[in-house]
């Protein structure tokens, strides 16, 4: 017969899933406005795209869907913000189905016509791309032969970014910078990029990703963001504080709450009378 | 009988092989002619997925279709509901994006108010899973199961700002987690699959592994 257990493992899960919402609510409402210590793999994705010369083009893969845009939406931004601070180039695709429709969100945020970006010149979006690893080959040998309109329909003909583009487009790529919450796409894009063309890579997978890209760093692989976190970090780096600084609280107080019941139910567990199971 | 295999196995086989090969080629032959053949195939292969995905579609609608007719005939009401629902918001996002667009703001306002919402939702609530899941399962049982709780407990407090703020060495014990154990016990394992595949590549180009064409018949 099971002994009974002990109140400090059994808490009820109502109970605690209010604790969890309450101490998020609450650091929403009075943040502690903690420092954001920064990792080295942070710190070396910034240092790629620092260490891009003016006119360079980025090929983005905006491959988040809504539900990891808390986490995915702010490295983007800030990766957009630093490339137009640095005067580089940006080609945004996805390979998430729902990432193009996402973009307006991320874009009012940025606001490229702020700093004289213009469309079709200084940044292009040619919207989803399906196929998988075979796609961003295809990308990266002949990006005019793979796209020839961008999301709105309109010809990349006369548009100066596409045209910098034509084959063999990994001659013209200065850094691939990929968001996704898939660890198929991530190493795909190391593969068929990173490794055959030895093009700089930037990758801002999920935080439970992170170890399935770590063996490719930082050979393969310049640069990690961390998730949310990573790019709280990248923000706080690189001066250009947004959305997921604001969130690191709210993780904080997460992950204390969830430690603190941890300990609580392992404690319950040690102080439960023996023979139990 | 013989012209059978020769459509169900023989030809996809061939074709298996020559496009295996030139692609496999492309990746060690740098010549230009190759290589625009190689993207070729590689455009294919992107059209053909997106065919894939519409094909889907109608496969959605018929599998439905079915199980609407099968839940209604043993009175689960709610089942058949919940098919009819799917169903009804696959025809009103597939009449939309192709009637008015993907950017039309009829698609946008679809996209924000039900997508956008539901799946945030639905991933955030994995939150709330995995911290129950953390509460209730993970307990000091066996030494491996302790080792195992330290590294997750250290993980966590390494990945929460309040603790590396305060506790620095934390992230220098993450760092040695990441880069002695993980990177290269993961590096090892990246190896021994790409090793995996690279002999599995081998034999489907070979004719040894056939099942990716289905049940065909001997």
């Amino acid at each position: 017969m099971a002994t009974k257990k002990h109140f400090l493992e059994n808490i009820p899960i109502g109970l605690y899933f209010l604790i969890i919402i309450g101490a998020m609510c609450y650091i929403q409402l009075y943040p502690l406005g903690l420092p954001i210590p920064v990792t080295e793999m942070t710190k070396a994705t910034y240092r790629t795209v620092e260490n891009l010369n003016e006119g360079d083009i980025i090929l983005v893969d905006q491959g988040y869907g809504a539900g990891t845009i808390a986490s995915h939406e702010p490295g983007f931004v800030v990766v957009f913000k630093h490339a137009m601070r640095k005067g580089l180039k940006l080609v945004i695709l996805s390979t998430s189905v729902e990432g193009p429709l996402l973009l307006d969100s991320a874009l009012a945020k940025i606001r490229p016509e702020s700093r004289g970006y213009e469309y079709g010149r200084d940044w292009l979006h040619v919207g989803y791309v399906a196929g998988g690893e075979p796609a961003y080959a295809a990308i990266v040998q002949d990006f005019a032969s793979t796209f020839t309109v961008d999301y709105e329909g309109t010809s990349l003909s006369g548009m100066p970014l596409a045209q910098e583009l034509i084959a063999p487009t990994y001659e013209k790529i200065a850094l691939v910078y990929v968001q996704s919450a898939g660890g198929d796409v991530c190493e795909g894009w190391i593969r068929q990029s990173a490794v055959r063309y030895d093009i700089p890579m930037i990758q801002q997978p999920l935080e439970m990703m992170v170890p399935t890209i770590l063996p490719y760093f930082p050979v393969n692989c310049q640069g990690i963001l961390n998730g949310g976190i990573g790019a709280a970090e990248y923000e706080s780096f690189s001066g250009l504080p947004g959305e997921a600084v604001k969130l690191s609280d709210m993780l904080s107080m997460g992950g204390l709450v969830v430690l603190i019941f941890l300990i609580l139910g392992n404690i319950g567990w040690f102080i439960r009378p023996k023979g139990g199971d | 009988m013989s012209s059978s295999r020769t459509y169900k196995r023989q030809i996809p086989l061939a074709l298996t092989f020559i496009v295996g090969i030139i692609v496999s080629l492309d990746w060690f032959i740098k010549w230009d002619p190759l290589q625009t053949f190689t993207t070729t195939l590689m455009n294919f292969q992107i059209v053909m997925v997106a065919f894939m995905m519409g094909f889907a579609g109608v496969n959605l609608v018929y599998l439905h279709s079915r199980r609407i007719q099968r839940n209604m005939s043993e009175n689960k009401l709610f089942d058949a509901l919940l098919s009819v629902v799917l169903l009804a918001c696959l025809f009103i996002w597939v009449a939309v994006g192709i009637g008015m667009g993907m950017n039309s703001d009829t698609y946008k306002w679809l996209f924000n108010t039900f997508n956008q919402s539901l799946s945030a939702t639905a991933y955030a609530a994995t939150l709330f899973y995995l911290a129950s899941a953390t509460y209730r399962v993970l307990r000091i049982r066996s030494t491996e199961t302790g080792i195992l709780l330290l590294v997750g407990a250290i993980t966590i407090c390494a990945n929460i700002p309040l603790f590396t703020a305060y506790f620095p060495i934390l992230g220098t014990i993450l760092v040695w987690i990441s880069d002695g154990l993980v990177k290269y016990s993961y590096r090892a394992i990246t190896i021994g699959v790409g090793l995996g595949g690279i002999l599995m590549g081998v034999r489907t180009l070979l004719a040894m592994e056939t099942g990716y064409l289905g049940a065909t018949e001997e």
